[in-house]
């Protein structure tokens, strides 16, 4: 027998187990990054580009490890080098995946880089070209790890003129200095950043334009050697290449008409057409995202997304524009920015919008359809789009105005039970109903849902997964039904619903106990909190009070207002039955971290008021 | 003569891949025409039904028919290569997935929404003297409409999310589909594959018969010729293949099916045990190398398995093993002590000793940094261990046998089809059998894993000074008692006197056996190595402290970091127990690792706080002392309605010794309701309540007897977890004095 080899030992082991990045935020750091940035004319293709140089220096603080490295690229960006200090590696490429696009053209070049030990450094330098500068929209200055010092280095020539927007720089160590070069007759901006904390991504967070330090850029104009080019200048010029995009496709008119008649057969009115029409998108269209070349930008063909049965915002919103032109409607494209982003038209550029959707102007008002929205009823809109301002076709011209803000009263969830003690069960009929997002919401889930399976997921969802509420005779409205709030009738049987304690009932009165336990860790929560839309609830719960009992002791009420949210509950004795009311309304769902200890406060009182019961004694 | 030829490679090479691109294109479109007329040409009256049978329109999904068709030929080639002529084998095959199906609504409509494919892939080496590698898969789809009218899909806008010269995928968004629609699609694979090791010639399938939608119609037709061999089995009452000779001595298996149940969710089943299934084997005669390559075809599988197995032990003869006779001596004083130690010692510190050198000493001898709960989680091949041990036992003359076993979770012994399906385990044989096996790094010696319990094994026993010489013999592995496997909970619960509606719990958690669920969780190698290490040295033994490296002091950095998760992980456990987020965890701690069978149970503990269990009602306050037991989902009656047996994870226990302060100035009520006794043959379940002093002391205990219980059981098995079911949302009253 001999002493083992490790190496043989190793080999037995057959977990897996990677030398991997652990968690990076102090282990790894970035000591330095120098991103350089030239505006030059490529007179081969007679086109301003910006060659760009980044180069970081990643550093191990702690221990031993390899970290992901990427960099995206595709048809408008170049990476035309990669330099690694550490020898023997090589960066792969290929298409970049993302669950929620079936396919993009955006590729990425990806590989591990090891920092080999405690205080070794690795450096990493990609050379890219901008080959429009159009798209060259913006630098950001964070990182996946904390930065000691980075310089950003702007070389923009005279016979360009570039706009540098400084956002979410209150709060960091960020300098800036400028000096003209005469040999080149460009001015050297720099821009000096120490001690740049990580991003932090966490769920339900402002979109990073909101809250990551970066240069929003906005080129107007170059004039190389007397050729003059304008990019978006001003709006109308962001607003013109669009509309060159979008002026001349052709669609098969004929067939969008035969399907908008045969859509609007049953239908009368105009206001049922267009109806129809919206609805029909919603149903029958299925969102697919594409971004591939300038398709990122240019809608299909109307027809072919007919054809389809599916397509993406653009293409969706130019079938339901022409489904409701072939009827004589005027339907317009729309260009919009969700909320996912900071900017909005007064700083033209390819940044500023992400969607598509469709407007129609009708009688004097105009009416927003994004057919993407799968649930939302004609005239409601999703979070994401209220208030919005967005950019409305009309020939060569454009109207800038804003998708309308709704209030609460949009998103209303209700519910109401009617009660009575049976034994230690609890029973009676509930009525439910939800409107706008909140009925987006379940008939997104029914919807989604096999329809063998749907009765008993709604079930759950009505019972909180709670096997001991029963729900029995279960009526809903249409849950094809968009225009339409959605409703549910249903008996409840709440089984040991109540207890029984010598002479007394004890009775929870209330049964879903929103938000219960919603505190946010302040320690670690770095962002705002962005709830996904308006909220708007209400309970009520009525209680036939037994014959030979009476109320001993009704709970206390709570009442919360600020300007982000309201929480009330009320308990009232009326006669022979207790009346449980209760609203949680959502005015502002953006809360803010600096009002994170006041809600956890309200969450606290909330929990309290939850955790009371009303108690019934024997006469 | 040299030169024209050198000529010819270098046109090749500078033109070669255009015109083949160029070729190649026209030559798939070609390919694809061909077998799409030949598919599309197929009226099977199965693929040209339109009209479900009444009540399928409440299925999401009915597939109307659906078959899979193999036709594969490998011969033998003359080839010029390793600069010699030499045999290799080609292997033409082509297998074709067609599938008709009924779209009912919107969630089937996502799940049929698009194709994803290896459009083709050549890995085909040399350049003049080629080995050919090549896959193609070609689609067809299209569509009935509700009105009858097809409408055949143009595959070509697809898009191509890899799209190298000899590797591209595609995929394809199926344009036009609606629910409503029947969907009849194809994908067909086609594949020239030539190699020295007749490897290309294999293929295995697993067809289960059933899917998540119901099948009105399924087909299976494989189709091989004479140089190939097929083995196959059909589990789980899966009927028989039908096979038949063609003219040109090809073989036919084939199977035609109708009217298949769709899958239904259920408790504690055990897929390849419960459900009808064919795995099946197709492999070159000459080959070797692989499970059921043999040309004997009256050796079953399982001797094949016992075979294979017999042959990893001889080879193994040939490496080197750690010397872990010479190390166990080194544990005792002397040579007589270690002569006179008993058997189960010896093993032990045998078992030990090796978990020590695998999963401690071969990480820390490594160069990088392997820390945190993931290290927890490697794995060891359980046969190379077998056979390291067994070398061991045979040194030191240790009567001991060679276990074979197919998890209950994978299929049953008799199905064993692969290799991977059995792992292995060894029996010492002495006054009392004893077991080593060998999951990971928390398995105790003499614990056998819950998935091997009340299963078959096959026993290989060596035969007298020869290490891989065997007798055969058949046992069964004992089902370790629910009394060995339990989980025990000590709670010490008080209402907060600031906030009666908030409480306070005092938490310290045992497991023992299977019930070990938490500890590749909460601890990190350096909390249980020293214990570990502790057991396999003797006291005047230790070994003195090594100097830390700078590599060492990396690995101390990044356990301290690893450490910092492991607050979460404690939280998580609370979590994950009560279903709400634990506040204030203080004092949380494994009070003992479980890492030997020496000291075999795991502990932890912990203290925090919890809303949301005291409910305020006028002057007084509603426990809901059921709740205690953590989260349990009642039995709904979807579940109640049960068709198959029972496969439960393990026998076990799970009890909870809950104290509760009874506040000062009230008195409780309700507490004889919380007293219950149940017993039947599938386990056991007991509540006593009782004040004492200020205290309300709950014991719960449940018991499942068995791992496994027959259809007929069910009744009895849902009185126990009704009776906990109750129990969990019972309350006692705190009544203000």
């Amino acid at each position: 027998m001999h002493k083992v080899l490790t190496a043989i030992a190793t080999l037995l082991i057959i977990c897996g187990f990677k030398s991997s990045a652990t968690p990076k935020e102090k282990n790894i750091s970035i000591l330095s990054a120098n991103d350089y940035y030239e505006f030059v004319y490529n007179k081969k293709t007679q086109m301003v580009e910006v060659k760009q140089k980044l180069s970081t220096s990643y550093y191990c603080n702690d221990f031993r490890v390899e970290i992901p490295i990427s960099e995206t690229y595709n048809d408008q960006v170049s990476i035309d080098n990669v330099d690694i200090s550490v020898k023997n590696i090589k960066p792969e490429y290929s298409y970049y995946k993302d669950k929620d696009i079936f396919f993009s053209d955006e590729r990425i070049c990806y590989f591990r880089l090891p920092l080999e030990k405690k205080g070794a450094t690795s450096t990493v330098t990609f050379e890219e070209t901008v080959k429009d500068p159009k798209y060259f929209t913006s630098i950001f200055f964070s990182d996946d790890y904390k930065i000691t010092h980075k310089e950003v280095v702007l070389r923009i020539p005279r016979w360009i003129k570039v706009e540098l927007k400084e956002m979410n720089f209150v709060g960091y160590d960020i300098t800036k200095t400028s000096k003209y070069d005469s040999g080149k007759d460009a001015d050297i901006i720099t821009y000096s950043i120490n001690k740049l904390p990580a991003i932090e991504s966490e769920a339900n967070s402002p979109g990073p334009t909101y809250r990551v330090p970066h240069l929003f850029i906005l080129t107007k104009s170059s004039n190389f050697n007397g050729t003059e080019v304008t990019y978006f200048n001003e709006l109308k010029d962001q607003y013109g290449w669009y509309h060159q995009i979008t002026k001349d496709i052709v669609n098969k008119k004929e067939v969008l008409k035969a399907k908008a008649l045969d859509i609007t057969k049953n239908t009368t009115t105009d206001m049922a057409k267009i109806k129809a029409v919206f609805y029909w998108m919603q149903k029958n269209i299925h969102y697919l995202a594409f971004e591939n070349g300038m398709a990122g930008f240019a809608p299909e063909k109307a027809d072919e997304v007919l054809r389809k049965n599916y397509g993406d915002c653009k293409g969706m919103a130019h079938l339901t524009k022409q489904l409701l032109c072939s009827l004589g409607f005027d339907a317009r494209l729309c260009w919009i920015g969700t909320n996912h982003i900071a900017y909005d038209y007064s700083t033209p550029s390819l940044a500023v919008d992400n969607h598509m959707i469709c407007a129609l102007l009708y009688q004097g008002k105009t009416y927003f359809l994004d057919a993407t929205e799968t649930y939302i009823g004609f005239n409601e809109y999703a979070e994401r789009i209220q208030n919005r301002q967005v950019l409305i076709e009309d020939g060569d011209k454009y109207i800038l105005t804003r998708v309308p803000a709704t209030t609460v009263t949009q998103n209303l969830d209700r519910e109401k039970r009617l009660l009575a003690i049976n034994g230690n069960d609890l029973q009676g009929t509930a009525e439910h109903l939800w409107k706008g997002e909140e009925k987006e919401n379940i008939l997104g889930n029914l919807n989604d849902t096999k329809i063998d399976k749907a009765s008993e997921a709604f079930n759950k969802y009505l019972s909180n997964h709670n096997n001991d509420y029963v729900i029995n005779n279960l009526v809903t409205s249409d849950v094809t039904d968009i225009d339409n709030d959605l409703k549910a009738n249903y008996g409840v049987n709440f089984k040991n619903g109540v207890s029984h304690f010598g002479k007394d009932y004890y009775v929870d009165m209330d049964f879903r106990k929103e938000f219960t336990g919603s505190n946010i860790d302040t320690a670690e929560r770095a962002n705002d909190y962005w709830f996904y839309y308006k909220m708007n609830i209400s309970r009520e719960t009525e209680l036939a009070i037994p014959v030979g009992y009476k109320v001993s002791s009704l709970p206390n009420g709570l009442s919360v207002q600020n300007d982000n949210y309201e929480f009330n509950i009320q308990y009232s004795n009326q006669g022979n039955k207790v009346l449980y009311k209760k609203t949680i309304v959502f005015k502002n769902p953006h809360l803010a971290k600096a009002k994170f200890v006041q809600w956890n406060n309200d969450i606290a009182k909330l929990t309290e008021t939850y955790n009371q019961q009303l108690v019934l004694t024997a006469q | 003569m040299n030169k024209i030829f050198t000529l010819c490679i270098a046109l090749n090479l500078c033109f070669g891949p255009t015109l083949f691109a160029q070729k190649g294109d026209a030559t798939y479109a070609q390919k694809a025409a061909e077998i799409q007329a030949k598919v599309w040409g197929d009226k099977a009256p199965e693929f040209e039904v339109k009209t479900l049978p009444a009540g399928m329109e409440k299925e999401s999904a009915v597939i109307i028919a659906e078959y899979t068709n193999v036709e594969q030929a490998s011969n033998s080639r003359y080839k010029f290569a390793f600069a010699a002529s030499t045999s290799a084998t080609r292997t033409n095959r082509v297998t074709t997935y067609r599938e008709r199906v009924k779209i009912n609504d919107k969630a089937a409509l996502d799940d049929y929404s698009s194709l994803s494919y290896q459009k083709s892939l050549d890995r085909t080496q040399g350049l003049i003297n080629k080995t050919y590698n090549r896959k193609d898969t070609y689609i067809g789809v299209k569509l009935i409409k509700p009105d009858g009218k097809e409408v055949i899909v143009n595959t070509s806008e697809e898009v191509l999310t890899k799209n190298e010269d000899k590797d591209k995928r595609g995929k394809l968004a199926i344009p036009g589909l609606e629910v409503g629609d029947i969907m009849d699609y194809y994908t067909c694979k086609v594949e020239l594959v030539e190699d020295y090791a007749d490897k290309g010639g294999n293929s295995k399938y697993l067809f289960v018969l059933g899917s998540e939608y119901p099948i009105l119609s399924y087909q299976l037709n494989l189709q091989y010729n004479s140089k190939v061999t097929v083995n196959y089995i059909n589990a789980n009452k899966a009927p028989e293949f039908k096979e038949t000779t063609a003219a040109n001595g090809d073989k036919t298996y084939s199977l035609k099916l109708s009217n298949l149940p769709k899958y239904d969710d259920k408790l504690w089943t055990s897929s390849l045990r419960q459900y009808p299934y064919i795995e099946f084997n197709a492999s070159l005669e000459k080959s070797r190398g692989t499970f059921f390559g043999g040309k004997k075809k009256e050796m079953s599988r399982l001797d094949e398995a016992i075979k294979n197995y017999k042959q990893f032990f001889e080879l193994s003869k040939r490496y080197m093993f750690t010397d872990y006779k010479s190390d166990i001596k080194k544990y005792f004083d002397s040579g007589k002590d270690f002569k006179a130690a008993p058997q189960d010692t010896l093993m032990r510190i045998l078992y030990d000793k090796w978990k020590y050198s695998m999963y401690i000493t071969a990480f820390d001898n490594m160069a990088g940094v392997y820390v945190g709960t993931k290290r927890n989680k490697a794995r060891v091949q359980g046969r190379y261990a077998v056979m390291e041990i067994a070398h061991t036992l045979f040194d030191m003359e240790i009567d001991f046998d060679v276990l074979l076993v197919s998890p209950r979770t994978t299929s049953s012994l008799e199905n064993v089809f692969q290799e991977g399906d059995m792992e292995a385990m060894i029996r010492i044989n002495g006054d009392k059998k004893t077991y080593m096996c060998f999951d990971d790094v928390f398995t105790q010696f003499n614990e056998i894993p819950e998935q091997y319990q009340g299963e078959d094994a096959i026993v290989l026993t060596p035969k007298k000074r020869n290490f891989d010489k065997f007798e055969e013999s058949r046992a069964t592995i004992p089902v370790v008692p629910a009394k060995e496997n339990y989980l025990a909970s000590k709670m010490n619960v008080s209402l907060l006197p600031g906030n009666m509606q908030k409480i306070s719990i005092e938490r310290t958690i045992t497991e023992s056996g299977a019930m070990r669920g938490d500890q590749a969780d909460l601890m990190l190698t350096p909390d249980f190595a020293p214990v570990l290490k502790d057991v396999v040295t003797a006291d005047n033994k230790k070994e003195k402290k090594v100097k830390l490296t700078k590599l060492g002091m990396e690995i101390a950095s990044a356990t301290a970091k690893a450490r910092e998760e492991l607050t979460d992980n404690f939280k998580n456990e609370i979590s994950g127990e009560f279903g709400q987020d634990p506040q204030n965890l203080t004092k949380y701690a494994v009070t003992n690792v479980g890492i030997s069978s020496v000291s075999p149970e795991f502990g932890f503990t912990g203290t925090f706080e919890m809303d949301n269990f005291v409910k305020r009602a006028g002057n007084n306050y509603i426990f809901e002392a059921g709740k205690l037991i953590g989260l349990y989902n009642k039995i709904d009656d979807k579940q109640r309605d049960r068709k198959i047996d029972v496969y439960m994870p393990c026998a076990r226990t799970i009890s909870y010794d809950i104290n509760i302060a009874v506040p000062k100035g009230y008195q409780v009520k309700g507490v004889d309701e919380l007293n219950q006794q149940l017993k039947n043959e599938t386990g056991t379940l007991s509540i006593v309540a009782k004040v004492t002093g200020g205290s309300l002391n709950i014991q719960v205990s449940r018991t499942y007897a068995h791992n496994f219980e027959k259809l007929a059981q069910w009744p009895k098995l849902l009185e126990i977890m009704d009776g906990i079911g109750n129990f969990s949302s019972q309350k006692v009253l705190f009544e203000k004095i």
